[in-house]
């Protein structure tokens, strides 16, 4: 093909493009609770990632515990759907050298597959489909929070049309479990409601508000840095916080460092040897 | 004496009590605590129906977090290390002589040097420590085997080069570990790497394994890995020393019963040990097949000689050569895992009755026969549960069945065992209660531990425990160690 044909090609595709992007907004408006959280959790997030994440752990009284780790995903499967993602932390040195490997299925009902190495134990050790509204290495950020958010376990509604935050122009969805599962989804999310705020350009979650069952507890979510790194929107900066009658209990920030899109990863990294080897 | 005796053995169970209650207490305040003081004070209504959300809750950690990056990037392509001091007081509310029975300080360094997107990586991870609780009790009250092993000793854990030749293949050379199997109560399927025994099985998990010297060869793909490896370094179970209070022959020790010190293997071609596995993963869960041609780690006693005039008795502990084929995996389903570990052991040293022992001596001591080979059947099912919040709950169940069984051996044609383990994530991760019991039938002896450690600080953290044994009689082989109860306290800085 010669390279005028090429460049031509190119040209049709970036003007198709932009004439979906400029029909996106009329189109937003009629979008569903449902659309929208789809949207926001479907849109493209590159085929691979690495990058750097430090997670700061505030209690009440303002002391502060240090997380960092080194993480890398993969999609993989049928359409890139699947996702690999292996992560080694590196600090405080309790933790030094631990690796936790997840696959992440597509498909709604399939829980994901985990593994843990344990370097005091120099075993690698099969994880069951914990608890989802566990913490996170005990941060405010939930499995749920972090890992697939099951859209099917609730019903989405939008409940504010335009709500600015930070300048940017957001729908607020509202999610209720669905009321044949209700018990379920409370159990296994911890959630009794959530509200997120999606960015109507960009189609990023940047707030929420999750109603917890345990506690009367209810958490802050807010993305305080986004930077778009290639193709690709990213959460730089998020933050939870967790407060109880309206006093904040603690906190986490979880900030990401040298986050590189799209690079060649090999499958055999996604592997149980891979964490034994270690970084 | 005896009046001693039984006030510390109260004093031992108000410890224990206190230790339960205080667990039982923490758990029962906070979970109270979170489930009514809100309820009353707002009702459910309150929180469901206000959508508004208070910025004001943010704080802006940004600056704090970018000075922390700006640290990491600076080290961690090339070396990392880390390392851990710490000290631990331990106290025996029953033992008859001594009651500060460990005051251990220990340092663990580890460094590792691995280039960026290099294909070898170097380990390393040497420990050493000082008990002063000899010293403070005075070291002529100690045999010198006691004072050489339990003092003050160093070795590396790990000290081995990994080299990745493709993307598929890797060489693993120098000191490691295997860690096969999925008990951590039993030595079923881990073959490989011999047991630490200086405390009789109430030592730390995590020092309960012994690394060796080996050559390890591994295979592998997305879902599956073959391992071929070769072990030089012969090394066994570390069993305590004759004087100690974790004797593993102190029943048999007498006037007339003299174990001689043991012969050691020595680190030649010929001795060399051959492990091979097969690992497969799945979205069900993992299975894994091997086979090994190792040395039994537990040593038997060999009747070496009898002197006729005196009547003394020599034994000297040996080695023998097995044969071991097996299998161990997981079941995943939903919050549980259930989980096993198979295995056949052929040529497994099984010592005879001390009655049979007596009745050849009296027949023929110049012919005495103390042991003899057989296949033992080994098994382990257990199940995992991880669907209550923060929690961890195992229970395994694990025996063994000695093929060919008759009346003149020591051990029962089957034994059996479970245990329990539990442990509680509380305040975010910083306070972690954990309890693990474990019930020998053919013993009829309970061994417990129960600890729980708080993280002060990211670097900083206490640790609190009692460990020890509840022995059914006095037939069983646990009766002489039964005042052997830890009540222990520990300190650790980490960096």
């Amino acid at each position: 093909m010669k390279k005028s044909q090429k460049i031509s090609l190119v040209a049709l595709f970036k003007i198709v493009l932009l004439t979906m992007l400029y029909q996106a907004p009329l189109h937003a408006e009629e979008l569903s609770g449902y659309d929208i959280i789809y949207n926001a959790e479907e849109r493209y997030n590159g085929d691979s990632r690495e990058n750097n994440s430090t997670m700061v752990m505030i209690n009440a009284r303002g002391e502060k515990r240090i997380r960092k780790m080194k993480q890398y995903r993969k999609d993989f499967g049928e359409n890139l759907k699947d996702e690999k993602t292996m992560t080694f932390f590196t600090s405080p040195s309790d933790i030094n050298n631990t690796a936790y490997l997840n696959f992440d299925w597509d498909e709604e009902n399939k829980d994901d597959d985990s593994w843990l190495f344990l370097p005091a134990l120099k075993k690698v050790k099969r994880l069951a489909s914990a608890d989802k509204s566990d913490a996170f290495l005990g941060s405010d950020f939930t499995y749920t929070d972090i890992g697939s958010s099951k859209r099917h376990f609730w019903n989405y509604t939008v409940i504010n049309e335009s709500d600015m935050v930070d300048g940017h122009d957001c729908w607020v969805v509202e999610g209720l479990p669905r009321e044949e599962i209700k018990g379920k989804v409370i159990r296994e999310t911890g959630y009794q409601k959530v509200n997120i705020w999606v960015r109507k350009d960009i189609f990023m979650k940047v707030k929420g508000k999750f109603w917890i069952k345990k506690g009367k507890r209810i958490k802050y979510f807010k993305v305080s840095e986004a930077a778009k790194i290639g193709d690709v929107w990213v959460a730089v900066t998020q933050q939870m916080v967790t407060t109880k009658a309206k006093r904040v209990e603690h906190q986490t920030v979880m900030k990401m460092s040298n986050i590189k899109y799209n690079v060649p990863l090999d499958d055999s990294f996604f592997t149980t040897q891979q964490m034994k080897r270690g970084l | 004496m005896i009046a001693e005796f039984n006030r510390k053995a109260n004093v031992l169970k108000y410890i224990l009590f206190s230790c339960l209650s205080f667990l039982i207490s923490i758990t029962a305040t906070l979970s109270i605590a979170d489930d009514t003081s809100v309820e009353k004070k707002d009702g459910e209504d309150f929180f469901l129906n206000d959508s508004s959300l208070d910025d004001s809750v943010f704080s802006d950690e940004d600056l704090f977090i970018e000075e922390n990056i700006e640290k990491e990037d600076s080290w961690l392509s090339f070396f990392r290390y880390s390392g851990l001091l710490s000290h631990k007081t331990s106290y025996s509310y029953l033992h008859k002589g001594v009651d500060i029975t460990g005051s251990k300080s220990k340092l663990n360094l580890k460094l590792s040097v691995s280039p960026s997107d290099s294909f070898w990586k170097l380990k390393f991870n040497w420990v050493g420590f000082y008990d002063s609780a000899y010293h403070i009790q005075g070291r002529s009250s100690f045999t010198k085997d006691t004072l050489d092993t339990y003092e003050t000793d160093s070795e590396f854990k790990e000290l081995y080069l990994d080299v990745d030749f493709t993307n598929w293949l890797n060489l693993r050379v120098g000191r490691q570990f295997f860690s096969w199997g999925e008990t951590q109560i039993s030595q079923i399927s881990d073959v490989g790497n011999p047991r630490n025994f200086r405390e009789l099985g109430l030592q730390d998990l995590d020092s309960i394994r012994q690394s060796v010297s080996a050559s390890k060869l591994t295979f592998f793909g997305n879902n599956w890995e073959y391992n071929l490896i070769a072990i030089h370094e012969m090394r066994q179970h570390e069993l305590s020393t004759d004087g100690s209070e974790f004797d593993p022959y102190i029943t048999i020790r007498s006037n007339q019963v003299i174990i001689d010190n043991e012969i050691d293997l020595a680190d030649s071609l010929s001795n060399t040990e051959f492990l091979t596995r097969l690992f497969f993963s799945g979205h069900l869960g993992d299975i894994s097949l091997y086979a090994a041609n190792v040395y039994e780690d537990l040593p038997i006693l060999d009747l070496t000689s009898v002197d006729i005039n005196t009547g003394v008795v020599h034994f000297t502990p040996v080695y023998e050569r097995t044969n071991v084929y097996g299998l161990f995996g997981n079941v995943v389903s939903s919050s549980f895992l259930f989980k096993y570990d198979l295995a056949r052991k052929t040529g497994m040293p099984v010592i005879r009755s001390s009655d049979n022992i007596f009745n050849q001596i009296n027949s023929n001591p110049f012919n005495v026969q103390s042991f003899e080979t057989k296949s033992i059947d080994q098994w382990m099912l257990g199940v995992e549960y991880s669907g209550i919040n923060e929690t961890s709950v195992v229970f395994e169940y694990s025996g063994q069945y000695i093929e060919d069984h008759h009346d003149d051996l020591a051990d029962e044609e089957s034994s059996h065992k479970v245990s329990l383990y539990v442990s509680h994530d509380m305040l975010h991760d910083t306070l972690l209660p954990t309890f693990w019991w474990s019930y020998d039938f053919t013993e009829r002896t309970n061994l417990f531990k129960i600890e729980s450690s708080y993280a002060y600080t990211d670097e900083i953290k206490l640790i609190l425990g009692i460990s020890g044994f509840l022995v059914g009689d006095k037939d069983s082989f646990y009766h002489p160690y039964r005042n052997n109860d830890r009540l222990y306290f520990a300190l650790e800085y980490g960096f």
